[in-house]
């Protein structure tokens, strides 16, 4: 029986009010946007309730074909990259590899310099990726932040482990599969999310790099109505020409690019459980 | 655990897996369906293009393949092979490819189209790029065809406004063919029904528009018992002064003065008259507080949920915040509008470029002349009759019908053609389509549209430096511009006072603005040679 | 640990050299695993690193790199001879150090605070939830801002007015702006920056604190002994990671929440790029001022990096 203190009770009950407010003043904004796609005017509660927000939207057969497209590229691409990331920050997380150091610096190197949008344009183009659904995955396969962190997490894990099966005549491979990424499913399960989010949300890339309207993702289709809202930001075209979209169907494009991958995160929860390495070292 | 893990992940690759099959089966039917879609590189020479033909030849030759790419900012662009797009190919025998983006992702795509040597066959530039140093250069260094030459081959080209040709020159010579709009379309957009609740009627001079203002703001022209509403609402990056500035004798942003010299506006008296009038609305409360913080959706909402009574756009625009403020405020509310005060100084309104863009023809996807002039007939074409007609129109008995000679829309025009019809026409078009196109019955707002827009040009006042080019401007342009509109909002929240906001004058004087006076000047002198 | 490589190294009758040529063959595998992740980082971002290179030129896109005309450090003495320069500086560092000092440990503190606390159903509910505001662009967040803080009607200055105060100009002063950044940066991502924290300590061997707990341990001592140590090391690499992109702000956040009363500390290199290099076609003058942004973030990470192994941790290289 654990004795908790009156000051631990105190911090507790402090603690649950803090967060509760905090989540609470994340969550009222995006409620406020969710009931303003259903009401005429803009409001926390539907004034006028109306689906002809979600009717206009979904009427578009591109849109239905963009969400596709970016629901594969989110699923796909997110496997690639994971892999990818895996593979290489394994590697990196053997101290004693020769040339480790210098790698670790030509990956910190990219994260911060870079050639810029017309040379990378010019790179996808010779590599034939142009106007494929390639271009939205492999150009940003790695991500330099993520592979050292992610190499930091598998050097965490104990070296008996991997030694004991080495020993027991396992192939690296196996090492990495069996052993390294199952025990790192946190990490794992948390750089999955930031891919999908990445790739759920690409915009320029895709911009850049796709002719064919048909490989659009979500985010360009709907960005236009929310991004040609406003003035300020790039004005080549004639303001009388952009459709003015009401609150309505802005607030309905917010909600319908974002909530398909927020969904993303309840499911991976559990991997932010504690306990994962429960029982592994020992036997 | 991990059996149920391998499951999901086994259920992940399945699922990708399908998707890929049929991404990958719907991108190939697509793609065949467009044809050329993947040829996106650039030689796209019309096929059976036998030598010395005429465009005028008698054999009807194949359609010319024509790749065009422009900046569309609908939700959705018409599917390829539609039914619109099929008859516009008919009627000017041409095979298109269309690519369409946002106007910003065109405008982002745009350079790297032009380093890659990727270029569709014609393409439109934005206004904002058409002295943008890179765009200078490129035409310097012979990227597109001249066609001024060639112009008087086609009628409907040559019957757009020489004035407007002239603002898109580059070194007096012109490369491309504008989308034409209204050159001077300013419009101060009013609630008619307030007008007439209070008794007013329409302003013709700049006291009797600042009564307006007074009486929508306090005088309860909606007529609910409550103080809810005032007179004018302006959004952040609206130009404080410059919109009245023409009712105060102003010049358009530059004027050029008998021996050829450049004054800047601000340096002129009247323009510390019409920012001290924003300033008087905005002490005595007939504007919004708010100005300098709003942007277009919060200022579009203002006036089309009833709270403020002016607005100043284009007068494009009046009929959209006409038909919304009926939607959320009721029937009885109404836009109207007007472009002109008088003020002592005559009748002037500033005029713009009178163009959204030009269309500029790239040398490496067309290789010679007959290509050219092909091309150049799609664009005249696109302007006739024929096919003003239809864009305008759509099919008689289908989408409009003509009673006692007028022209009239059916609801199916708005079910879906117009929509699509937009897609094509206000992006491609050169000269307008009412031109040649019947003329036809028109909503109240739109015919008010026109009436403004042509009885404005009889009193524009031109920007003289539109075709001139300063390198000081293209370097600093923009922060230059940055100091002169900070100071202005300044000035009418009341930070600075009027030698706060003279200081500011000089500031930008000292940084650059002399010296781009002094380049206007010079490239004047050379243009007039 | 040891015990195991003696073993193996007694049941070896021959002592292979240690060249290495050697070395790299027993790890053949690693390479072969990062042979992928290598190509990549070459084919996609050391092969259009030549992109740098037009920052000492007048690039011109039809004509190339190799076609045009070379400046030296042209760009750069115009950059800092600016005279906003130091206004830029100051405000990108004044921002840049805010965000370091306030919302980076903000993120930490939350995720400690979510995980103490107990109940697990309410620990993922609440997790959900603030990660929330993250999915929604800048754009909408700037929006809601303004509904709640303009003047005109906003619901904070009605608050304060209701309450006898006078109301606050919170969007056009230059008082309030960098309170209003970074408290939008931490409204929006600290739930999201939460994230990487709690999976290193999802990580965490329970074996650790119960063993602490028999050792008499109260939770403070738990939170210090065990729990802090479990994510030093990622604390520590995020770090040095968030150096080398120091001048780095959001440009979408500051650019919509400029206006002509707070440009004089709401201006960061970001948004001066943007106006007058980006918007104004000047390839050149933007990749200058991005290559000096990045100069400074090498010599940043540099730095930093030493000084983390100084204090005994794994560095990033």
């Amino acid at each position: 029986m654990l004795h908790r203190s009156f000051g631990s009770r105190v911090f507790d009950a402090a603690n649950i009010i803090f967060l509760s407010l905090f989540a609470l003043a994340a969550v009222l904004p995006f409620i406020y946007v969710i009931s303003s796609s259903f009401s005429v005017t803009a409001g926390l509660i539907p004034k006028k309730f109306t689906l002809e927000a979600y009717q206009y939207i979904f009427s578009a057969k591109t849109f239905y074909r963009s969400l596709l497209v970016s629901v594969y590229v989110t699923s796909v691409g997110t496997m690639i990259q994971l892999i990818l990331t895996s593979l290489m920050a394994y590697g990196l997380s053997y101290r004693h590899v020769p040339g480790r150091s210098m790698l670790l610096l030509m990956v910190v190197f990219t994260m911060l310099f870079s050639g810029g949008m017309i040379p990378t344009y010019f790179v996808v183009r010779s590599t034939g990726l142009l106007n494929t659904l390639w271009s939205l995955m492999i150009p940003n396969a790695i991500s330099a932040f993520n592979l050292i962190i992610l190499k930091n997490f598998f050097q965490s894990i104990p070296d008996e482990l991997k030694e004991s099966a080495k020993i027991d005549g396992a192939h690296e491979l196996v090492v990495l599969f069996r052993i390294v990424m199952p025990l790192s499913l946190p990490a794992l399960a948390a750089f999955g999310l930031f891919y999908a989010v990445g790739l759920w949300n690409q915009y320029f890339n895709a911009i850049m790099y796709i002719t064919d309207q048909t490989k659009y993702p979500v985010q360009v289709v709907l960005r236009q109505v929310i991004i040609l809202a406003y003035g300020n930001i790039g004005d080549s075209t004639d303001m009388e020409e952009v459709p003015y979209y009401g609150q309505s169907i802005r607030m309905a494009v917010i909600v319908v690019a974002t909530i398909p991958i927020m969904l993303v995160y309840p499911f991976l929860q559990k991997h932010f459980a504690k306990g994962v390495l429960l029982g592994s070292v020992k036997g | 655990m991990m059996r149920k893990d391998r499951l999901t992940k086994a259920l992940i690759i399945l699922i990708s897996l399908l998707l890929m099959l049929t991404a990958c089966s719907n991108s190939g039917s697509n793609s065949s369906n467009q044809g050329t879609t993947n040829n996106t590189t650039t030689n796209k020479n019309s096929q059976g293009n036998t030598g010395g033909g005429a465009p005028q030849a008698e054999k009807p030759l194949p359609p010319l393949e024509l790749y065009l790419m422009y900046n569309f900012d609908g939700v959705e662009f018409p599917e390829p092979n539609n039914y619109v797009q099929q008859k516009i190919e008919e009627l000017t025998n041409t095979k298109l490819t269309i690519h369409a983006l946002s106007g910003p992702a065109f405008e982002e795509r745009l350079p790297v189209m032009i380093a890659s040597g990727d270029m569709p066959d014609a393409i439109p530039i934005p206004r904002r790029h058409q002295k943008l140093p890179y765009m200078i250069q490129a035409v310097q260094d012979g990227l597109f065809w001249e066609i001024g030459p060639y112009l008087d081959q086609f009628p409907n080209l040559s019957r757009i406004n020489s004035k407007i040709y002239d603002n898109i020159t580059y070194d007096g010579k012109t490369y491309g063919i504008p989308r034409v709009r209204p050159m001077a379309r300013r419009a101060y957009q009013y609630r008619a029904d307030w007008l007439e609740n209070l008794g007013l009627q329409e302003p013709k001079t700049v006291d009797e528009y600042y009564e307006m203002l007074k009486a929508f703001t306090f005088n309860d022209p909606d007529q609910n018992g409550k103080n809810d509403t005032y007179g004018l609402v302006m959004m952040k990056g609206q130009p404080l002064a410059a919109y009245h500035a023409p009712f105060f004798g102003v010049p358009n942003n530059w004027m050029v003065t008998e021996d050829g010299q450049f004054i800047k506006d601000v340096l002129t008296d009247g323009y510390l008259e019409a920012l001290k009038f924003t300033k008087r609305l905005y002490d005595e409360e007939l504007m919004n507080r708010d100005f300098a913080v709003i942007d277009r959706p919060e200022w579009t909402a203002a006036v089309e949920e009833g709270r403020a009574g002016v607005r100043i756009d284009v007068t494009g625009s009046t009929i959209g915040i006409d038909e919304n403020v009926k939607k959320n405020v009721g029937e009885h509310a109404s836009f109207s509008m007007f472009s002109i005060l008088e003020n002592g100084y005559g009748k002037r309104i500033f005029m713009e470029g009178g163009h959204n863009g030009f269309w500029v023809f790239p040398k490496s996807s067309i290789k010679d002349e007959e290509h050219l002039l092909r091309v150049l007939k799609f664009f005249d074409d696109f302007s006739g009759e024929e096919v003003a007609n239809y864009l305008t129109w759509g099919v008689e008995g289908e989408h409009h019908e003509v009673v006692d000679g007028v022209a009239k829309r059916l609801p199916a025009y708005y079910e879906g053609f117009g929509d699509m019809a937009g897609a094509y026409s206000a992006p491609i078009t050169t000269l307008p389509l009412d031109v040649n196109a019947k003329p036809g019955e028109k909503r109240p707002l739109e015919i008010l549209d026109a009436q403004l827009n042509a009885e404005n040009e009889k009193y524009m006042i031109a920007d003289p430096t539109l075709p001139l080019v300063s390198e000081t401007y293209l370097e600093v342009g923009a922060q230059l511009d940055t100091i002169l509109s900070d100071a202005d909002v300044k000035f009418v929240l009341g930070e600075i006072d009027e030698e706060g906001w003279k200081a500011e004058v000089r500031k930008w004087r000292e940084r650059g603005g002399d010296k781009i006076a002094q380049e206007y000047a010079e490239a004047y002198k050379r243009a007039q040679k | 640990m040891n015990q195991m490589e003696a073993q193996t190294e007694m049941a070896k009758p021959t002592k292979t050299r240690n060249t290495l040529a050697n070395r790299m063959w027993k790890v053949r595998w690693l390479y072969f695993f990062m042979a992928p992740g290598i190509a990549y980082f070459l084919i996609f971002k050391y092969y259009p690193m030549w992109g740098v290179l037009m920052a000492f030129q007048r690039y011109q896109p039809h004509v190339g790199l190799w076609g045009s005309q070379w400046v030296g450090l042209r760009h750069f003495r115009r950059f800092f001879s600016e005279p906003e320069f130091w206004m830029l500086l100051r405000n990108t560092l004044y921002i840049a150090a805010l965000d370091l000092v306030i919302y980076f440990p903000f993120t930490i503190i939350l995720a400690l605070l979510l995980n103490e606390v107990r109940s697990e159903i309410y620990k993922r509910t609440v997790q959900t939830l603030v990660y929330v505001p993250h999915f929604l662009s800048w754009v909408v967040v700037v929006g809601i801002c303004y509904l709640l803080f303009t003047t005109e009607g906003g619901v904070i200055n009605e608050i304060i007015a209701s309450l006898g105060f006078e109301k606050i100009n919170f969007l056009m002063s230059e008082r309030w702006f960098r309170p209003m950044i970074i408290g939008q940066i931490i409204w929006k991502d600290a739930g999201w920056g939460t994230i990487i924290f709690l999976a290193a300590l999802a990580g965490v061997d329970p074996n650790l604190y119960e063993a602490a707990r028999i050792d008499g341990a109260n939770r403070w001592r738990l939170l210090w002994h065990v729990t802090l140590p479990a994510i030093r090391s990622v604390i520590v690499i995020l770090l040095i990671l968030r150096m080398g992109n120091f001048l780095d702000l959001g440009f979408e956040q500051i650019f919509l929440m400029l206006n002509a009363l707070n440009r004089e500390v709401g201006e960061v290199f970001d948004t001066y790029v943007y106006r007058v290099g980006l918007q104004q076609g000047q390839f050149s003058y933007s990749a200058a001022v991005g290559l000096f942004k990045s100069v400074v973030g090498l010599i940043l990470v540099i730095g930093s990096n030493w000084i983390a192994k100084r204090f005994g941790e794994e560095g990033v290289y």
